[in-house]
């Protein structure tokens, strides 16, 4: 009861309808405690969904269960943002006060807000490529932060393919990211290319008998991945859980508090397993730490300065049994600095949110890893190489950007990496 | 939904016009089954109430009454525009939505555009203007045109300046079919270039298309079909320049070349009609393919030619289909991508493909074509849509 979740653009908007999907489930909503982190008192969700053209949205009202959706938190524009972040931030010229997304956003943001019953913070999820999720994105952020100063802002944003998916994503991405390191508590940062690559070697392993068929991944699969990553982060854990046993939904701020330790470092990295059968924690850590990346391409070892994993499916107490050496192995697999006394929390729930079988296990690891500083130096270099032949930037003229947001986007980028970089010797 | 209104002058014009409309009608019509009026359909036709006269009110849900196109038709001369009215076509077709004139431009820029054009320039911008009110959200006008002749390339660039200055947010998106070397009209090289000066300074955004390179296509298609070993297994129906056995059962001659151009058009506009798994709107295509505002020349190409028979398609035949968009064949300009400068570049892709074959295969051509794109600009954009 202590969250309102927000959903921007294409892809917040589609990963949100799995996330939504997946915990608003029979099987887990079995008791009125089940829905009180989630479900306001008139039995609506606590989240608002806003694209700027009506076509997901639409998806979405079809297919989460209706009774679930309130309609007027579903925040339609017309024409889309064209992937540009300033045509997402500024918006369209012809836009008044009164009509533009980014009010009626926050109006119903407002009236969500005055429904909780003790308000901490507002999770926000997006894409940082496109023009509706980074830009609106960006301003609603700034927007949020300013309304609510004493309310946390998690941001889950998710990265685009290295190799590109779009040409104006490294100045969507560079202008995003400086918005979020400036209004947002914490970032994760969900990448593209990692999804796909840990969804592939994942059916690799399954699918290691059939030799010839090419594994084939869907837009689709890697939405579910994403939502069941921050299903097994988010969704509440026993261990939060106060004397009454109903649990008001303070892991996303549990989160920040625990994994965010330094201001100016505040990008964390996901990763996810699921398995079903005998509970083996010790495997499932390695499996975790393998999908880490754990050097730079020049061959600097990445550290972590704050690591919390969350094991699910633990009816059996075997977590507790194998606890020691799966913290190790996180220790070791995450090079955790040294100054930080206990850099590993764990919290552990009896049942699997993930996978609806009985007998599954899920390990979840949030990491503040500077492994983040690869992702925004790959930025910062394209953004500038583009930035130098002046390409696209009458685009963002015309949308109201000006020079000055590119630079200090730079240097606020900049100043992240050398945070990372230094902050292992602190 | 938004929507978008079509402008075709000139006889090439509007012939590739008349293809356009009737494969946009059986494309809506294999996906619509049960009748009603969608958004899909709002994008490019209204649904006109016909009980009240023929000046009927829009009807816009339930079921299709009577469908309009939203388009206007420019033409000096009235052999075409005459034909098409009197087509099957006729009831797509306002009699207010036309434009015409007896004697004909005479293959003459300056005729079409000085003459005409003071002429005629009020009952074009009252024909645009009513054709927009109908519009509630009007995204893009598609200007269809040729280059080489006197209405086409003159009256046609004159449209695009008046489209400019009475509706200045509203994109332009200009198809403008090149003569080839063996043109048949003596005028046409001036022709086209007073108009490429037109295009380069009105238009958002051009697609040209060359005669030539339209020609090559439909023969490989033929020589396929015929060959036998090929020609068996392939679907007819589904080559990229037939009427998918449309209103004509005699196809005429210039039929399978302006049936590329229309379905190329088509697929452009899918994604911002139907939904996908990751959309793209059409301005999202003027935003990412343009990085310098002069340089709006976006050369286009189709794959595959023709489908075969059995629907399954394996990895391999996929990952061909992905060399052959940047292969000099597909190309609808007679031009060789891969010896020049890929500034950006755009994928759609429309059908059942996964997200990881698309992947593999930008990776793929970004390596082969790697030294060819500009350093900054080594991204493409991706669509997805199950259609």
């Amino acid at each position: 009861m202590s969250a309102v979740w927000l959903h921007i653009g294409q892809c917040g908007n589609q990963i949100g309808w799995d996330w939504w999907n997946l915990i608003t489930r029979d099987d887990i909503l079995k008791t009125e405690g089940d829905r009180y982190p989630f479900f306001n008192h008139d039995s609506h969700l606590a989240a608002v969904f806003v694209d700027s053209e009506p076509k997901v949205l639409r998806r979405l009202q079809r297919k989460v269960q209706r009774r679930y959706l309130q309609e007027s938190n579903l925040i339609f524009g017309r024409k889309g943002r064209g992937s540009n972040w300033a045509y997402g931030y500024h918006g369209p010229h012809s836009e008044t006060e009164e009509t533009s997304l980014l009010c009626r956003t926050m109006e119903c943001l407002r009236k969500e807000v005055e429904k909780r019953d003790c308000y901490n913070g507002m999770v926000m999820l997006h894409s940082l490529s496109g023009g509706t999720g980074s830009g609106l994105g960006a301003h609603l952020c700034e927007a949020v932060r300013d309304e609510y100063p004493l309310g946390h802002i998690l941001s889950v944003s998710v990265s685009p393919y290295r190799t590109g998916e779009c040409p104006l994503q490294h100045y969507n991405s560079l202008l995003c990211l400086s918005w979020l390191q400036r209004y947002t508590d914490g970032v994760l940062l969900l990448n593209n290319d990692d999804i796909l690559h840990n969804i592939l070697s994942l059916q690799g392993k399954r699918a290691a008998t059939v030799q010839s068929q090419q594994p084939q991944v869907s837009l689709s699969s890697m939405n579910v991945h994403c939502a069941s990553s921050l299903a097994g982060l988010l969704y509440p854990v026993h261990s939060l859980k106060p004397k009454s046993g109903i649990s008001i939904g303070m892991e996303p701020w549990e989160l920040l508090r625990s994994v965010c330790p330094v201001p100016s470092t505040k990008f964390l990295c996901l990763n996810h397993i699921s398995k079903r059968g005998t509970a083996f924690w010790d495997s499932m850590s390695s499996s975790v730490v393998h999908m880490l990346q754990r050097q730079s391409h020049l061959g600097k070892p990445y550290y972590s300065t704050s690591v919390l994993a969350v094991a699910r499916g633990n009816h059996d107490n075997s977590f507790f049994s194998s606890v020691d050496s799966v913290l190790s192995k996180l220790k070791q697999g995450y090079r955790c600095a040294s100054w930080n006394p206990f850099p590993i929390d764990y919290w552990t729930d009896p049942q699997n949110v993930v996978d609806p079988l009985p007998h599954s296990q899920s390990l979840t690891v949030c990491a503040n890893h500077s492994s983040v500083t690869g992702h925004l130096q790959h930025v910062i270099e394209k953004a500038r190489a583009m930035y130098q032949s002046r390409g696209y930037l009458h685009w963002y003229w015309k949308y109201g950007c000006e020079d000055e947001d590119f630079q200090e986007a730079f240097e606020t980028l900049q100043f992240i990496v050398d945070s990372y970089n230094s902050a292992e010797e602190q | 939904m938004t929507q978008s209104i079509v402008v075709q002058v000139g006889q090439c014009g509007n012939q590739v016009g008349c293809r356009f409309w009737d494969l946009a009608l059986r494309e809506h019509a294999s996906v619509n089954k049960k009748g009603i009026y969608d958004e899909a359909l709002n994008s490019f036709f209204r649904n006109v109430d016909t009980r009240g006269g023929v000046d009927g009110a829009d009807v816009s849900s339930g079921k299709i009454c009577s469908l309009k196109a939203r388009a206007v038709l420019i033409d000096m001369e009235e052999g075409v525009v005459n034909e098409l009215l009197q087509g099957p076509l006729q009831e797509v077709f306002d009699t207010k939505q036309l434009i015409t004139d007896v004697s004909g431009s005479g293959n003459n820029w300056a005729v079409g555009h000085n003459v005409y054009g003071s002429q005629y320039r009020d009952q074009i911008l009252e024909k645009l203007r009513k054709t927009a009110e109908h519009c509630d959200c009007l995204q893009c006008f598609f200007v269809i045109h040729s280059m080489g002749g006197g209405t086409g390339s003159g009256l046609g660039t004159f449209v695009l300046k008046v489209l400019e200055d009475d509706f200045p947010e509203v994109h332009r998106f200009v198809t403008s079919v090149y003569p080839s070397a063996e043109d048949d009209v003596i005028t046409s090289p001036y022709n086209s270039v007073l108009a490429m000066k037109e295009l380069t300074e009105h238009a958002d955004c051009v697609l040209p298309i060359e005669n030539q390179a339209l020609v090559d296509i439909v023969n490989k298609i033929n020589q396929m079909a015929s060959s036998g070993k090929l020609g068996a297994s392939m679907k007819l129906s589904s080559t990229v320049t037939s009427g998918h056995g449309g209103i004509k059962t005699q196809e005429k001659p210039f039929d399978a070349m302006n049936n590329i151009v229309a379905n190329l058009l088509l697929n452009l506009t899918s994604s911002a009609r139907f939904e996908g798994s990751l959309n793209m709107d059409l301005n999202e295509i003027t935003m990412n393919l343009v990085p310098f505002p002069r340089l709006h020349y976006l050369v286009s190409s189709l794959t595959p030619l023709y489908t075969l028979a059995d629907v399954n398609v394996p990895p391999r035949r996929l990952d061909q289909m992905f060399s052959d968009a940047f292969s000099k064949d597909h190309q609808l300009i007679r031009a060789d991508p891969k010896r020049s400068l890929y500034l950006a570049c755009a994928l759609m892709v429309r059908g059942n493909v996964q997200v990881s074959d698309l992947r593999r295969n930008i990776e793929r051509h970004t390596f082969t074509i790697i030294c060819r794109l500009m350093g900054w600009s080594r991204v493409v954009l991706q669509k997805l849509s199950t259609l």
